[in-house]
């Protein structure tokens, strides 16, 4: 209840500071929002990279070397620092988060490193069909519901075009939009996630698939 | 210097200073990026420059309350209180666009406090700031900031009252309005007009954008009133103080040593109409220059008009956008540094590396290029992936551009590019 509460206080604050924006009374000219680096959700199953069969298969194979993290152009990789209850995962087996980046289209250079056959190398075509995720969108963190207003960034940036905007609320078509994941699309890129303007958490996170699926 | 005369026989410098470029601490300019900062007015620096106009004949300065985060006045009025009152001019105008600030009440205290912050009694040059904004609503919006909340007639008595010397207004956007303004001036008697002008613009504006307005039509509608002209713009924003190929060409056989910026003020200076022509001058050599080309102004020759009317069209075969970095589209509140994508993208556009077919022999380098620069000059935070579109900054513009369209654009490309290299 308490919870409740104060998460219904925080919504409607911002509410009420981004309206005072949406009036428009911008005074001056000039200057830079300040802007913070996009927050690190929790996961409910890690990621693991485009080439890992799944958790259980990566997790047997790695051993943790890091070359994948230290060649992860995006900064993608990370290795696991605490292990997760029930997951298979041990601690330096590296894992993905989007703070930084997404994992990149164009981008193979984990399979290419991988020396244990724990991440298989793909090329980018390849990649392109094999889904490692799904991303789950949070209500209540997206900015048109906090602040009223229809974003684009995540649809417009979607690699599998897994996301269309719908009105928020259905029987009004001029409510602000918000994303629907059309999950047999969605690859789990995390691009949704790293530009998601919502802060200090995304309202787009990505969950891992326990077994990777190839489409 | 060359002067001119103004309607109450002032004698007002061809260059005048447009304070909405300041320098700053580092070594950026107060309306732009440089990493993406909101780095401090360079001061001292501010001051040498406006020492530097005075002692070479610049006595006109031109600000307003909403330039360079709000600062502007109080930085000029400052380093103007070191020079004697009768050496200089200062024009300041009636911000009034934020809704809350058109009351009467508000719009006066916006003006009384350009007065204080000035440290002075009389305002030289007072200017209904940006009319013709807000599109199809301008003429409303015209009506809303200075008619019916009663502040021109209010301003009107502060001119007969001697604490404004010449009024005038400032304007982008809907030619309609522009004509209603000059429809009144038999009742209001504008002491001068101040529009955006230059070789681009004088018969090229339309084709930038459908929805401004070509110089010549509002030079000649001021000059068959005999209303002078204060000219913005003359450089749009630095962008003609650099040719590109095409304009090059065209150009610097007639003068080999003459500068892109040199010809800009000539074209500009050259209208017998023309009281002063603003610059911002963020660097001192930029002030040197400008006032070597003042000192005193050639009129361009029949020639020169010709072959700045051809380089005019060479100029528009690029593919620029129209930004001038004024920046009153900002600050974006989602953090992006729009004025800075934009002038990434015309540098390229510019300078020919605006790479869009992957089997072009120059597409690595160009790729290369572009991308680095991007990086290096706008934050990964700042950039233009980072739009929701969510359209606040275009009413904003007053070179009329649909910004969350151009920064789709850029972000496209930039996505394009990205994708067709390796990792």
């Amino acid at each position: 209840m308490v919870e409740v509460n104060r998460r219904g206080f925080l919504v409607s604050a911002a509410t009420a500071a981004i309206s005072a924006l949406a009036d428009d009374d911008k005074l001056t000219d000039g200057g830079f929002a300040a802007v913070t680096p996009p927050g690190a959700p929790a996961r409910a199953i890690p990621v693991v990279p485009p080439g890992a069969a799944g958790l259980d298969d990566f997790s047997l194979r790695c051993v943790g070397c890091q070359l994948c993290v230290t060649r992860c152009p995006n900064q993608v990789l990370r290795p696991l620092r605490r292990h997760q209850p029930g997951m298979p995962l041990g601690v330096l087996q590296p894992v993905m988060g989007f703070e930084r980046g997404y994992c990149r289209p164009e981008c193979t250079a984990c399979g290419d490193v991988c020396p244990a056959g724990a991440i298989r190398r793909l090329d980018p075509q390849q990649k392109k069909t094999v889904r490692i995720g799904h991303a789950v969108w949070n209500r209540d963190l997206c900015i048109a519901a906090t602040e009223g207003v229809t974003c684009h960034a995540c649809e417009r940036h979607c690699l599998g075009n897994a996301i269309t905007l719908v009105p928020m609320d259905a029987g009004d078509k001029t409510s602000p939009k918000v994303p629907r994941v059309d999950d047999a699309k969605c690859i789990g890129c995390g691009a949704c996630e790293h530009l998601c303007p919502a802060r200090p958490m995304p309202a787009m996170t990505v969950e891992g698939l326990a077994a990777h699926l190839t489409s | 210097m060359t002067f001119r005369t103004g309607s109450h026989g002032e004698k007002v410098s061809l260059l005048g200073y447009g304070a909405m470029r300041y320098p700053t601490v580092d070594g950026g300019h107060a309306n732009t990026y440089h990493g993406g900062s909101n780095a401090p007015i360079d001061l001292d620096k501010v001051q040498k420059h406006i020492d530097f106009c005075i002692e070479h004949g610049v006595n006109y300065f031109d600000t307003s309350p909403a330039y360079c985060r709000g600062e502007s006045e109080k930085v000029l009025g400052d380093a103007l209180s070191k020079h004697p009152r009768d050496k200089w001019f200062v024009a300041t105008k009636l911000s009034n666009f934020a809704p809350k600030t058109q009351t009467f009440e508000a719009s006066r205290k916006m003006y009384e406090e350009s007065r204080r912050l000035l440290r002075t009694d009389v305002i030289d040059f007072y200017l209904l700031h940006s009319i013709g904004g807000g599109g199809k609503n301008a003429m409303k919006v015209f009506n809303d900031r200075f008619v019916d909340n009663g502040m021109l007639a209010f301003l009107l008595k502060e001119r007969e009252a001697g604490r404004i010397r010449n009024l005038g207004f400032s304007f982008h956007g809907e030619e309609s309005v522009f004509r209603h303004a000059i429809s009144m001036h038999g009742k209001v008697h504008w002491d001068f007009v101040q529009i955006q002008l230059n070789w681009v613009d004088w018969h090229h504006a339309k084709e930038v954008n459908p929805r401004n307005v070509n110089a010549e039509t509002l030079y000649n509608l001021l000059a068959e009133r005999n209303i002078p002209a204060v000219i913005m713009e003359p450089l749009l924003g630095g962008r003609l103080a650099k040719f590109n190929e095409a304009v090059s060409r065209r150009l610097t056989p007639l003068d080999p040593k003459a500068t892109p910026a040199s010809w800009s003020f000539r074209f500009a200076g050259s209208f017998p109409g023309v009281l002063t022509v603003l610059s911002g001058m963020t660097y001192l050599r930029h002030i040197e220059e400008n006032v070597k080309t003042y000192s005193p102004l050639k009129p361009l020759d029949d020639a020169e008009r010709a072959a700045l009317e051809r380089a005019a069209r060479a100029y528009l075969s690029d593919d620029s956008i129209p930004c001038t970095s004024c920046n009153y589209c900002m600050p974006c509140p989602y953090g992006l540094d729009i004025p800075g994508i934009f002038s990434v993208w015309n540098q390229a556009a510019v300078s020919g590396y605006l790479p869009d077919d992957a089997a072009d022999p120059d597409y690595a380098a160009g790729r290369r290029r572009f991308l680095v620069e991007y990086e290096r000059f706008v934050p990964r935070l700042r950039q233009a992936q980072r739009c929701i579109g969510c359209g606040r900054c275009a009413p904003h513009c007053p070179q009329s551009i649909d910004i969350p369209a151009m920064i789709r654009k850029v972000d496209v490309f930039v996505e394009k590019l990205r994708r067709n290299g390796r990792a």
